[in-house]
């Protein structure tokens, strides 16, 4: 958006606050109009209205202030309570404000003094004020969990777009020529020493497209489903590379049922693989770890290849932005995701997100 | 004469299953496997064997940085063995006389073996330059298409 469409939709969400409150305003105007004529008062059109304007004016500048209260003090499970004890002095406070500036704008329309027009507003007006008062929190209430709606819609839909990203990504791995070719390479050569470990390799690889191919949407998955997906994926890695690589794993026990974004390690450990481990002819070491810090649950995947490289193409960086928008969207500003040289050599990736348990909401 | 050949290839079961291919075969003997492109330079400056299985993509030199640090060094005959079909016209530009896509089968290997027997044949009777340049005009084995 551009600042002129930021000024273009700021004037025009004025200009129709202004249109809103002047169609109340006139059709109060009307309705004075007809009901003073009925019992033989004498009102003129210009007084009808200017009177109502007057009063509905008046209300259209102090709801500014409503609406800002309202916005900041919502009616969401938890807040109640604090948010009752603000709207309702403030109710007392916007009729009382109402009437003295509706008596101040009156001095203007009429002869009288500001008490003699403060009088009968205290006695006419006092409750219809407030009432004035909850329509206006309401209706900014109304706004404000359409609004909310909107966004939550707007960002599941992100979310799935993130995940069907995720799995194709997990699936272009696994028929990647290299993975795949090479793999079914291994399983043939397999066949002719061990033919039940040629047997489990079908199995793991089988395991694994399924996983990616699977259709279903689930955002998230505990760590313990993810950790045998990964166990799979690994297990073939080391087949194939043999000594080269090893594999070591310390996650603690209690981050096992956690929740974590589905399919949100294995482009870590893919990316720690394929730039750590094989460019490189010493055994290659890859750690995965996990463990709860103070309501966080920290995961880390660390390799002992060549550590942070600007000369990485960035298109083998895709995997890694994907993760990061993914853990904007799902966490917001509450997750960690940083890539830095590991203490050893190496390159190590750590993810931080709140530790939500799988059948706790919190 | 036995043909002196050797395995090179990062990994290990991709070794074995040449291994097992290449044992059965009278004339064939294997001097050595290397699991990447620095060790198989070493090796083939070392051992200067007849025919070569080399993969593409190995840890430190791939394959073609293999015959590029070789130099001038006498060419063993090269069989390509790799996951990849997109290297096969640079396989064909280094004179590769094959060019086997993982996985194969025996027949396939076979076919391979026999084409590299020939060549190192015709080497031997010094035939090598004629067919070598004879090839780089055809370019158009139907295998490599």
């Amino acid at each position: 958006m551009t600042i002129k469409n930021v000024l273009q939709s700021r004037w025009i969400k004025w200009l129709l606050w202004f249109v809103f409150w002047t169609l109340i305003g006139l059709s109060f105007a009307f309705q004075f109009y007809i009901s003073s004529a009925k019992a033989g008062l004498e009102v003129t059109w210009k007084q009808a209205v200017s009177y109502a304007l007057g009063d509905w004016y008046v209300f259209a500048v102090l709801s500014i202030p409503v609406v800002w209260l309202a916005r900041r003090f919502d009616f969401e499970s938890g807040n109640r309570a604090r948010s009752l004890a603000v709207h309702l002095p403030a109710s007392l406070v916007f009729s009382l404000g109402y009437m003295i500036l509706r008596a101040w704008v009156g001095r203007w329309q009429s002869e009288a003094s500001f008490v003699e027009a403060f009088q009968p507003l205290l006695v006419k007006t006092w409750h219809f004020n407030l009432l004035i008062y909850w329509v206006i929190v309401a209706v900014s209430f109304a706004f404000d969990y359409y609004r909310k709606y909107r966004e939550r819609e707007l960002r599941t839909m992100e979310l799935e777009k993130q995940l069907a990203q995720a799995k194709l990504q997990a699936l272009q791995m696994q028929l990647n020529p290299h993975f795949l070719f090479n793999t079914l390479h291994s399983i043939s050569s397999l066949m002719h020493q061990d033919i039940e470990a040629a047997d489990g390799m079908i199995t793991q690889l089988s395991d694994l497209l399924r996983t990616a191919l699977d259709s279903s949407d689930t955002q998230e998955v505990t760590l313990r489903q993810e950790l045998e997906f990964l166990q799979r994926y690994l297990k073939i890695e080391q087949t194939r590379f043999g000594s080269r690589l090893s594999v070591k794993t310390d996650i603690a026990p209690d981050t096992l049922d956690a929740r974590v974004p589905n399919l949100i390690l294995q482009p870590l450990v893919e990316n720690a693989i394929r730039h750590g481990i094989e460019p490189h002819a010493k055994p290659g070491r890859v750690e995965l770890r996990a463990k709860r810090e103070a309501g966080t649950l920290v995961l880390e995947v660390c390799d002992n290849g060549a550590g942070l490289r600007k000369d990485v193409p960035s298109e083998e960086r895709v995997g890694l932005s994907n993760t990061r928008a993914r853990l904007r969207t799902l966490h917001g500003e509450a997750h960690g995701f940083e890539l830095r040289d590991a203490p050893g050599g190496g390159l190590l990736v750590r993810l931080v997100i709140p530790f939500r348990k799988e059948n706790s909401g919190t | 004469m036995k043909i002196r050949t050797l395995i090179v290839d990062d990994e290990p079961l991709a070794r074995d299953r040449l291994r097992q291919l290449l044992q059965d075969e009278k004339n064939i003997e294997i001097t050595g496997e290397c699991a990447d492109g620095l060790e198989a330079v070493a090796a083939i400056r070392k051992t200067a064997p007849d025919l070569l299985f080399l993969d593409v993509q190995m840890p430190e030199i791939d394959g073609f940085g293999v015959l590029e640090a070789l130099g001038t060094v006498p060419m063993p005959v090269i069989v390509f063995v790799t996951a990849y079909e997109q290297f096969a016209v640079r396989a064909f530009e280094v004179h590769a006389v094959d060019y086997l896509l993982k996985p194969f089968d025996r027949e396939r290997f076979k076919k391979a073996l026999r084409r590299a027997i020939d060549q190192v044949g015709n080497r031997e009777g010094g035939v090598f330059q004629q067919r070598q340049s004879a090839c780089s005009t055809i370019c158009c084995h139907p295998d490599w298409r």
